[in-house]
């Protein structure tokens, strides 16, 4: 069991998502960096799937009232040991407080978050009120159980993953890679040159939904009536005021403006990176340097996972 | 048909222009013959109006170009599997309690629209509508067939919670609100029954192709029960 004793401020348990309900209207969800929380359930062993916490701008304080091995990726907290395995003692209290730069962590525990599974994931959907710990963000008292594992670990591990698999660190002026959308040509010349010149800011006001950008205003050219229309995680889409939100985890799975452009499934974990008030640039890609990106980190993530079963297997030899 | 990529794990095809009830259907018949041999590394197969998107994990799909290998196993089943002939889909009757309490919206409209609430409401509940697409929120079915005497824009402010089963029109289109979104739809009706439960084995009651007729009840107590 793992007791909250503070909450934080934004709280839940999440997976990765649920995909194959999205025709009934219900968002993939999941976490919004899913490739920190993957890199944490294998640090301690977890199958890809297992639930952690996202937790969002200041974290919570959990007491492990069972000794547990857990591991941290995202945007580093202070006083804490990032990407290596930690194993916490029968009454031990970690705070994740004190996230710097406002971000995003997610934290893993050998077992997993134990909650119900709900159409076939443990991810909270928060507008639903549905999944994870009973559809809502975690409350002081709340007590997660948490899932079988056969770890044995030593008491301190000797190795660490390196950082440069989740950086949080982005460059002040973030470059996010982008494929033309389905209703680029609505936008005509001047937009399209705007878009991959002008620079635009992470406004404060995002949520799991989407992320709002501030910017020269991006004008479609093109005054037709747009028909809902499916729309992808990381979609670009532009509302009337020309000002781009850039879908997550959370959004709706069809929308009604047009959508000039999507980022690339390689950079979807850079989104839950940026920081508010943070600058940003798109930069078309082709198709196929989109698939070469993602072939490039499912290829590390696969050598990482190998690595660590690797020493794993060795553990406790001479 | 026309097919363009949505990201590098997605293809959108396009199938019409408008919001027509006859290309919706055929969007949905696409759709379940896509699901009547699903490819492996699809995730998610998603109909809309006009428009059906194919979400994939291009892992699980395979091969130098996963964005091809959807791209013709659709194409192919187009072609192959589908009679494009319109068949019916499920019918369902869902009552509805059109009284004041549960139709907060409802003589606003009606003198907008210059009927009264009763010819309103019976005009409402003499049709047989399509469900076109499944959005907004989780079991929210988008009702095609509204018919141009009863279209009105929606409200200039949404409300920020509208209670659950409300039933509201908005444009070209009437439908039932599962749960307690946010919503800028008139608000004509209130239903009992349960659009979404995430419990269900099939959560939602609709999906998109069904036929829905509207059944008045004089209490919000009676629509409890499907007819």
């Amino acid at each position: 069991m793992i007791e909250v004793i503070r909450p934080g401020i934004l709280t839940t348990v999440q997976d990765l998502g649920r995909p194959g309900w999205r025709s009934s209207g219900v968002p993939v969800g999941g976490a919004l960096d899913a490739m920190a929380l993957r890199i944490a359930n294998a640090i301690v062993g977890n199958d890809d799937a297992a639930a952690g916490l996202e937790c969002t701008v200041r974290g919570p304080v959990l007491r492990f009232l069972a000794p547990a091995h857990v591991a941290l990726a995202g945007a580093p907290v202070e006083g804490v040991e990032m990407l290596r395995e930690l194993n916490l003692p029968a009454g031990a209290e970690l705070s994740l407080e004190n996230i710097q730069r406002a971000g995003r962590v997610y934290l893993a525990v050998a077992g997993g978050i134990d909650v119900p599974m709900v159409l076939g994931s443990r991810s909270t959907h928060l507008a639903g009120g549905f999944g994870g710990f009973e559809g809502r963000a975690l409350r002081t008292g709340d007590q997660l159980a948490v899932g079988r594992s056969g770890r044995v670990a030593e008491p301190r591990a000797k190795w660490s993953v390196s950082a440069s698999m989740v950086p949080d660190v982005l460059s002040d002026l973030q470059v996010l890679r982008v494929l033309a959308g389905p209703q680029y040509e609505w936008f005509g010349e001047a937009a399209q040159q705007g878009l991959w010149n002008e620079e635009f800011v992470v406004m404060p006001m995002s949520d799991r939904m989407g992320l709002r950008l501030s910017g020269e205003p991006v004008r479609c050219a093109m005054q037709r009536e747009m028909i809902s229309t499916p729309v992808a995680l990381g979609s670009l889409q532009v509302p009337p005021d020309g000002q781009p939100i850039i879908l997550l985890a959370d959004c709706q799975t069809l929308g009604g403006y047009p959508q000039i452009a999507t980022i690339i499934s390689a950079d979807i974990p850079s989104l839950a990176r940026l920081r508010p008030r943070q600058r940003i640039r798109f930069e078309q890609v082709s198709l196929v340097e989109a698939q070469y990106h993602r072939r490039v980190i499912d290829t590390a993530f696969a050598a990482l996972r190998a690595g660590l079963a690797e020493k794993m297997s060795h553990h406790g030899d001479p | 048909m026309e097919y363009r990529h949505l990201g590098d794990c997605c293809v959108l095809v396009t199938m019409g222009e408008t919001i027509d009830e006859g290309i919706s259907q055929r969007v949905a018949q696409l759709a379940a013959a896509l699901r009547s041999r699903w490819l492996h590394g699809v995730l998610d197969i998603v109909p809309a109006f006009s428009a059906l998107a194919v979400h994939f994990d291009p892992n699980g799909v395979g091969g130098a170009d996963p964005m091809q290998r959807v791209t013709e196993w659709i194409q192919a089943t187009s072609m192959a599997e589908i009679s494009w002939v319109a068949e019916s889909g499920r019918t369902f009757t869902i009552p509805v309690c059109y009284d004041e309490e549960c139709a907060p919206d409802l003589i606003e409209v009606a003198l907008r629209l210059t009927m009264r609430p009763e010819d309103l409401v019976t005009r409402h509940s003499s049709i047989t509508y399509r469900v076109g697409a499944m959005g907004f929120s989780p079991g929210f079915a988008y009702l095609l067939g509204l018919p141009a005497d009863l279209q009105v824009p929606r409200r200039a402010t949404p409300r920020t919670r509208v209670p659950p089963g409300s039933v509201g029109i908005g444009g070209l289109f009437t439908g039932i609100y599962p749960s307690d979104t946010p919503g800028g739809w008139h608000l004509i009706g209130r239903t009992a029954c349960v659009m979404f439960d995430p419990a269900r084995e099939d959560p939602c009651l609709l999906r998109t192709g069904d036929l829905v007729r509207f059944l008045p009840t004089a209490t919000l107590k009676e629509t409890e029960r499907l007819p």
